[in-house]
């Protein structure tokens, strides 16, 4: 009797825990269903010719319609501007992978002076400081400067790079890098530089590729300070700032635009497959530090 | 001193000892000249800006003290938009850090298909909000009302982004669309710090789900919750992206933020001076929450 009243129970509690499981199922599949849409009305709008689409914007393409991404890349010229995004991203991490690292390993070992202490206090509080309230004075310098160009924002980039990338490194390299290393370089007779070039660059390597990708990721996507600096002159523009200009000047022909948005996140998609791993934790630890 | 002496016993002589500290400082030269001159700098000068009538173009301006200031907190639209935005930021906050908590809790679970979930989950904060506005912007435009027409629904016939009282929150709709997924894999991450024992010890007491998320899990979960709770936060004072890429303020000035006006009080009305008034008292105000955010979270401690 007591034997089956234990048994009921256990049948019952695992009918709700599948009965939970179910539900959990269902809502997630209901969110990835409200992620997923805007992804598809993307791909079929793109695949379809106007006059299909109008016909109806759910269903997927009834054939292969290219035209679209065929006006893109040769009319409007899309990998133009994949080049010069792609040049602004590469020589901002390059600038990015040099001038971080040096000052935080000088930041690092260096905590009981003054000077370093206060350089610290001083990058990590700008962490805090949006660009909002810096956008103003800072695009009037640039054009004081004459450097309203891709230059410019490069030169930017590494400014912006500086508070979030020393705050990761330092910690990096105290928690991460024991100094006894470095001693026995100095006994060996090895410069500072030296031993920094040889001996602490490649043990930080961990460190610099996490703030490399989040870096790259936010400036691959960048809007707001392409938009400042560059938006007068096309020749110059990024991809997030052709994908803007693109749909104001093609405001009607929408099958265009969906192209032209598909073709740009193709890129940012791939190199996700291939890093998801490393940008989740990097975007999420950059987040939970800064 | 002492410690860093003891870091470096080889180096005995004067000489030597010059050279490590000469060259650790010009470690540091290229950053802090960069720092220094792109962003206090700037930072000051904007200080200085706003208490003048400079246009941000013309040759002479003047001194006229706390006049913009004065204005601000005398103009009905800038007030208005002050509070948009915080109202903005106040919901953006409370939806995206309940809704990550909860998704985080889902995706944590043992089950079937978990990694797959979680990338989905994650894509949309790898993508460029530019494109994800520009996307949203064409759906609402497009083919919602177009939808609308054909299903004969009357509220969706016109674009969301046409009528001053919906545009704002179909705006609010794409920033949590894209702002959750950041949030959520902190949460996970928080989740996962969470010691199971703990959670196993109090089912063992016998608190059901409910009583073992508010008692154990939330209390634990609460430092990575402030952490996004501040993310949110700021994204949303500064929500300029979305805007920029549908409806550009307007209808109106119905979807003014604090960054929309100040953009355009700069770049396009010449109003450079009152720009940069408006830049200081959002410094000021992000600060008096900043402060708050960390009186809170050490009372809480």
């Amino acid at each position: 009797m007591n034997n089956t009243m234990q048994l009921d129970l256990n049948e019952q509690e695992k009918k709700k825990k599948v009965l939970v499981q179910a539900l959990c199922y269902l809502i997630l599949v209901i969110g990835l269903v409200l992620i997923v849409f805007p992804m598809y009305l993307t791909l079929v709008t793109a695949l379809k010719s106007p006059e299909e689409t109008s016909r109806n914007f759910f269903a997927l393409p009834s054939s292969l319609y290219l035209e679209n991404f065929s006006q893109v890349i040769h009319k409007a010229n899309f990998f133009y501007y994949i080049r010069n995004s792609l040049q602004i991203t590469v020589f901002s991490l390059l600038g990015i992978s040099f001038i971080v690292p040096l000052i935080s390993y000088a930041v690092a070992r260096n905590m009981d002076r003054v000077y370093y202490k206060l350089i610290y206090v001083l990058f990590v509080s700008g962490a805090f400081i949006p660009f909002t309230i810096l956008m103003v004075p800072q695009i009037k310098l640039m054009s004081m400067l004459h450097l309203m160009s891709s230059w410019g924002l490069i030169l930017l980039y590494w400014v912006y790079s500086l508070s979030e990338g020393l705050l990761l490194t330092v910690s990096f390299i105290q928690s991460g890098i024991p100094k006894e290393i470095e001693e026995a370089a100095y006994i060996d007779g090895a410069g500072v530089f030296y031993t920094f070039a040889r001996i602490v660059y490649p043990m930080m390597k961990p460190i610099i590729v996490s703030v490399i990708i989040m870096d790259a990721l936010w400036i691959w996507n960048d809007f707001q300070l392409p938009l400042l600096m560059l938006n007068s002159s096309q020749k110059l523009w990024t991809l997030p700032l052709f994908q803007y200009n693109f749909q104001s000047k093609y405001t009607v022909a929408y099958n265009q635009a969906f192209a032209a948005f598909l073709l740009s996140i193709v890129p940012i998609m791939i190199f996700y497959l291939l890093m998801q791993k490393q940008i989740m934790e990097g975007l999420a630890a950059g987040a939970v530090k800064g | 001193m002492r410690n860093s002496d003891r870091s470096f016993p080889c180096q005995q002589q004067r000489g030597t000892k010059l050279t490590t500290r000469a060259v650790f400082f010009l470690f540091t030269l290229p950053a802090v000249l960069l720092y220094l001159y792109f962003i206090v700098y700037p930072l000051l000068n904007g200080l200085y800006y706003s208490l003048t009538d400079w246009n941000g173009i013309g040759r002479s301006y003047q001194f006229v003290g706390l006049a913009n200031y004065y204005k601000i907190f005398h103009d009905k639209t800038s007030l208005s938009v002050v509070g948009r935005t915080f109202l903005y930021t106040l919901l953006l906050t409370v939806i995206c850090t309940a809704l990550s908590v909860f998704l985080a809790l889902l995706l944590n679970r043992e089950m079937k298909g978990k990694s797959i979930f979680r990338s989905i989950y994650f894509f949309p904060a790898v993508l460029s909000s530019i494109t994800i506005g520009l996307i949203f912007n064409q759906i609402y435009n497009g083919l919602l009302p177009q939808v609308g027409a054909e299903l004969g629904i009357g509220a969706l016939s016109h674009s969301l982004l046409s009528s001053g009282k919906t545009a704002m929150w179909a705006i609010l709709f794409i920033n949590i669309w894209q702002g959750t997924a950041l949030p959520t894999v902190i949460a996970i991450a928080g989740l996962q710090a969470i010691p199971t024992e703990i959670r196993e010890s109090a089912k063992m007491d016998g608190a059901n789900a409910w009583q073992q998320f508010c008692h154990v899990t939330l209390p634990l979960l609460m430092p990575t919750v402030s952490v996004i709770i501040i993310l949110n936060v700021r994204s949303g004072l500064m929500v300029f992206d979305y805007i920029k890429a549908t409806t550009d303020g307007g209808p109106g000035f119905a979807t003014m933020s604090i960054a929309m006006e100040i953009y355009k009080h700069a770049f396009t009305d010449m109003k450079f001076a009152y720009s940069s008034a408006e830049s200081t008292v959002t410094f000021l105000l992000i600060t008096v929450i900043a402060i708050i955010q960390l009186w809170c979270s050490r009372e809480k401690e």
